[in-house]
């Protein structure tokens, strides 16, 4: 836990100080006539980050010096990190596919593919599971809502 | 009271189509409400249409009844699948889906149930009897009052952040500088948008919500998969110990009950909205209770307290819209719009002149209460075996159904990355154990807080002691600093820079008025038009399969109003189906981006204002510009004007202009065209002005009427308020007057160069065909003579049909645009 305090800490600091120095200067826009410039609210945002990402990252650093704990460990367990983030992936290629398909014509392969993964087997399972919510997303877009296949 | 109203109000609530009507409402509601991603407001936009053919009585209680339905509809899912319907419910899944997770999904679907029906009908109950008598009591809460129950709520609400306060605070603080994104409500220039036009509107509030949690939960599930599979998340035991019990019920009412105060008041509010009111009641009822470290483990008084004010907001939303005429929320927006298409305008005088249907109206609401009890009782029983469904065939459901409900809300491949990017940021602080509830909330709150806060230091003039004459303020902010103080909470400082106004030097260039060219109702033209088309139209193209409209503004507006009549015209005329879609943000920005890629073959057009392509190209890079659409035609003009109330001291515009060379004036603007030119006269005339932002017409209409404001920008919300006397329209910013308020001069009338003009089209993507393009236009030649699009549009918006062609609507939108430029130059 201090490992990562002291990590999501410095992150979330990093990013505060990123929004000071960068995004807000040159995103928030400016005017100079506004009783309350437009840069002023998301600055209260960024320093609230920057201060208390610095805090929690200092506290975690005092536990993990108390502790005698590295601020590194080489106990990295690669295939959790990979099953983690399969299904991540696995949607964002999704995503990217639906800039070329409908979720109608592709979301039963894409509910399919997502229950082999997870471990199921059973073919009447797959089937049901994948086409049944399409078929009500087609009902609800066609026939209720009436803005065509999505 | 008028008791033989209420007695002939009772009978028509009593008949079975009364009941169907309700109670089909409440079911569509329900179901509608269950898929994460589709709200209340999605809901009453798929409804209207159908609404087109019932009495306005069934109607009108449809529409409540399947808002109602909604609400609990999206807690089932939220308890179920910790995937919320809205974002109101997000509360609910707090402490609903962890109960479900401990194997009592049907006790908290009952105690969700049950609190949301109290909450419902007490609040209904509070509706009939003060909306019309104590609705201007609303009017008391004026900017100040609300920055400050905002700032209360977040700081409030921020103690729920448990365990680590720096972890909280940290949250809080993205969940502010991202609830900034979008344009800046004084100067409508982007603010964190990085250029992308979807953004313009802000960060889609569903895709936060559902990111955050159910995408993420999603994520966080499958991860689990690999260490405890074969087990469920949420199970269902057949356990008889699974049901609400009368002493769960007696500890919660006192819940139930606060919660129910909680969300009347703040629906009560116009601006505020569930999300507020639910949060709100949650950490109220958190702050009360004994144990609060139970919260976000399965305590049943914070689905209780979530439900039951999530649910009172719906009818108090309509105590200043039954009262004032003023919508507290989207909901309630809508519900004018449909009002409109039935030929009501809602309003103080709607008691006066049908006493009858404002009584009906509440025995449905009393009857669509009693139906979702019903409904909702046995219907959860189906529901809950939902539960029994393992965690590996949830999952991939579900982030179907995530990505799906943001497809159906139109927001497109760009909505789906922001989806995924905020499942990443959902999951990571919930791995870091980051509150996600202070992120959310800050989120929500920020942009009503910091458009208040704005409102207050410009009206305020920097006086601080102005506070004094505002108890109601003073008594929150003094709860907001015991609240701050108790948090531990470092309190915001607000900056400010002393203001000089604009100085602009402009005139509009002296062009030769084209609207002569313009004819406004040519009975005999269109009459020709109308005997023509058919005949027209057997040579022209016709579209072979159901065409999609888009349009570029919210539901509810006058133009989704005029759109909705207007799809059904064409259906007539095209004899296919022409489905809506609306595309909101940036003044049309976003769905004309999104448009220019459409394919030109005249199944997806637009119907809108052209302010997508006269005002945001100038204020912001966007991808498109006038050469890469082609424009079919005109139908309605635009009716911008300046407006006071009925009783100020000034009945002209001559007369407001010597008021404001004695006093100091204030004015509550729209857009920064409205401002600049407001500046400009000021300057001229010598008046010490300050501009307010609005939030549109919605957020106009209470600072005027509660005299925050002395005069304001009206784009057609005055529609609403002149027949009653309440407001004044001054002068139109049009170049022409406007048919409906004929002795109404305009400011190039009264002397100053200065118009904004915007018209209703057509649109179509560039390089669609000439014969398409004629099509077009002469389907709009028949619309303008159609006798329900022509109703609704004049009668019940007010907005006067004017018909251009296609080369005329082109010329008058480069026209414009060049006006505009000039305009914004400074």
């Amino acid at each position: 836990m201090p490992r990562s305090d002291f990590w999501s800490g410095l992150v979330v600091a990093a990013l505060g100080l990123l929004a000071l120095l960068w995004v807000i200067p040159n995103y928030a826009g400016s005017n100079p006539f506004a009783r309350m410039p437009p840069g002023l609210v998301p600055s209260i945002g960024a320093w609230l980050m920057l201060i208390c990402g610095g805090v929690i990252a200092v506290k975690g650093l005092v536990q993990m010096l108390k502790a005698r704990i590295v601020p590194l460990s080489a106990d990295l367990h690669w295939d959790a990190v990979a099953w983690a983030a399969w299904p991540f992936l696995y949607v964002a290629v999704a995503i990217w596919f639906m800039s070329f398909i409908k979720i109608t014509w592709f979301g039963a392969f894409l509910i399919a593919g997502m229950l082999i993964l997870l471990g199921e087997r059973r073919w009447y399972m797959i089937l049901g599971c994948s086409v049944v919510p399409v078929a009500l997303l087609y009902v609800l877009s066609v026939y209720l809502m009436r803005v065509g296949v999505v | 009271m008028d008791f033989a109203a209420i007695g002939t109000a009772a009978a028509e609530a009593l008949t079975l189509a009364s009941f169907i009507g309700i109670g089909g409402g409440v079911l569509l509601g329900y179901v509608v409400g269950v898929i994460p991603g589709l709200s209340r407001s999605v809901a009453i936009s798929i409804a209207i249409p159908m609404t087109f053919y019932m009495s306005p009585y069934i109607a009108i209680s449809f529409l409540i009844g399947l808002s109602k339905g909604t609400a609990a509809g999206s807690a089932v899912s939220a308890i179920l699948l910790n995937a919320p319907g809205e974002a109101s419910s997000a509360a609910t899944a707090l402490d609903g889906y962890p109960m479900a997770k401990q194997g009592k999904p049907k006790t908290a679907l009952q105690i969700g149930l049950i609190a949301s029906v109290m909450g419902d009908i007490l609040a209904t109950i509070i509706l009939i009897f003060v909306a019309i008598p104590f609705a201007r009591v609303a009017l008391l809460f004026g900017p100040y009052e609300m920055a400050a129950i905002l700032a209360f709520a977040l700081v409030f609400i921020a103690g729920l952040s448990g365990g680590n306060i720096f972890k909280g605070l940290a949250a809080g603080g993205l969940g502010i500088i991202l609830g900034t994104v979008g344009l800046d409500n004084q100067t409508g220039l982007p603010r964190l948008t990085f250029g992308y036009a979807e953004l313009m509107d802000g960060m889609p509030l569903i895709a936060v919500a559902i990111g955050t949690l159910a995408l993420s939960e999603m994520f966080i599930q499958s991860e689990k998969l690999r260490y405890e599979r074969g087990t469920m998340s949420v199970q269902l035991k057949k356990d008889d110990s699974d049901r609400i019990t009368w002493p769960i019920f007696r500890r919660i009412l006192p819940t139930i009950l606060r919660g129910t105060g909680v969300g009347t008041f703040v629906g009560a509010l116009p601006g505020l909205g569930p999300s507020v009111g639910s949060f709100m009641s949650y950490g109220m009822a958190q702050k009360a209770a004994k144990e609060p470290e139970l919260f976000g483990k399965g305590e049943p008084k914070g689905i209780a307290a979530a439900e039951s004010a999530d649910n009172a907001v719906i009818p108090a939303a309509l105590i200043p819209l039954f009262g004032l005429g003023i919508p507290g929320n989207v909901s309630a927006a809508l519900l004018i719009g449909a009002f409109a298409i039935h030929g009501i305008t809602v309003g103080p005088l709607l008691l006066r002149d049908n006493p009858e249907l404002l009584y009906s109206i509440f025995a449905g609401m009393i009857l669509a209460s009693v139906i979702m009890l019903v409904l909702g009782w046995y219907g959860l029983m189906v529901f809950a075996q939902i539960t029994r469904v393992p965690p590996h065939v949830v999952i991939p459901i579900v982030i179907f159904f995530c990505l799906a409900g943001m497809m159906l809300q139109g927001y497109g491949t760009f909505g789906l990355v922001i989806l995924m990017g905020f499942a990443l940021l959902g999951y990571l602080m919930k791995k870091y154990d980051y509150s996600f509830v202070t992120f959310l909330v800050a989120f929500i709150i920020t942009p009503m807080l910091e458009l208040n806060l704005r409102q207050s230091i410009i009206l305020s003039r920097g006086n601080w002691e102005i506070l004094l004459n505002r108890p109601i303020a003073m008594i929150f902010i003094v709860l907001y600093a015991g609240r701050a103080g108790d948090a531990d909470c470092a309190h915001v400082p607000q900056g400010q820079a002393p203001c000089r106004r604009t100085r602009c030097r402009l005139k509009l260039p002296t062009e030769e008025d084209t609207m002569n060219r313009r004819s406004i109702l040519a009975a005999g033209t269109a009459l020709g038009a109308m005997l023509a088309a058919p005949l027209a139209l057997a040579d022209s193209w016709q579209p072979e399969r159901p065409m999609t409209m888009v349009i570029g503004f919210a539901p509810g507006g006058s133009t989704d109003i005029q759109g909705r009549v207007l799809a059904r015209t064409l259906e007539e005329y095209f004899g296919q189906p022409v489905n809506v879609v609306n595309q909101p943000g940036g003044g049309g920005a976003v769905a004309l981006t999104r448009f220019m890629n459409v394919e030109p073959d005249g199944h997806t057009f637009m119907f809108g204002v052209q302010l997508g392509l006269t005002f945001s190209p100038i204020v912001t890079e966007t991808e498109y510009d006038i050469d890469d659409f082609r424009y079919a035609g005109t139908m309605v003009g635009g009716q911008f004007g300046v407006v006071a109330r009925g009783d100020a001291p000034y009945q002209s515009f001559e007369e407001l202009v010597a008021y404001g060379q004695e006093n100091p004036m204030t004015y509550a603007q729209q857009l920064p065209m409205d401002q600049a030119i407001m500046e400009l006269i000021a300057d001229q005339e010598g008046i010490d002005l300050a501009i307010v932002p609005t939030g549109g017409g919605g957020g106009m209409a209470p600072l005027l009427l509660g005299g925050e404001v002395d005069f304001a920008f009206s784009g057609g919300t005055h529609a609403q308020y002149t027949p009653t006397g309440e407001m004044n329209v001054l002068a139109f910013l049009t170049r022409e007057r406007s048919p409906f308020y004929p002795d109404v001069p305009t400011l190039v009338e009264l002397g100053y160069p200065y118009a904004m003009d915007d018209f209703r089209s057509f649109f179509l993507p560039g390089g669609t065909p000439d014969e398409i393009v004629q099509a077009f236009e002469d389907a709009a030649r028949f619309a303008v003579e159609h006798d329900p699009f022509v109703d609704v549009t004049v009668d019940n918006t007010l907005h006067p049909i004017v018909f251009m062609d296609a080369a005329e609507t082109e010329a008058t939108i480069r026209e414009i645009r060049a006006a505009n430029e000039a305009l914004m130059a400074d």
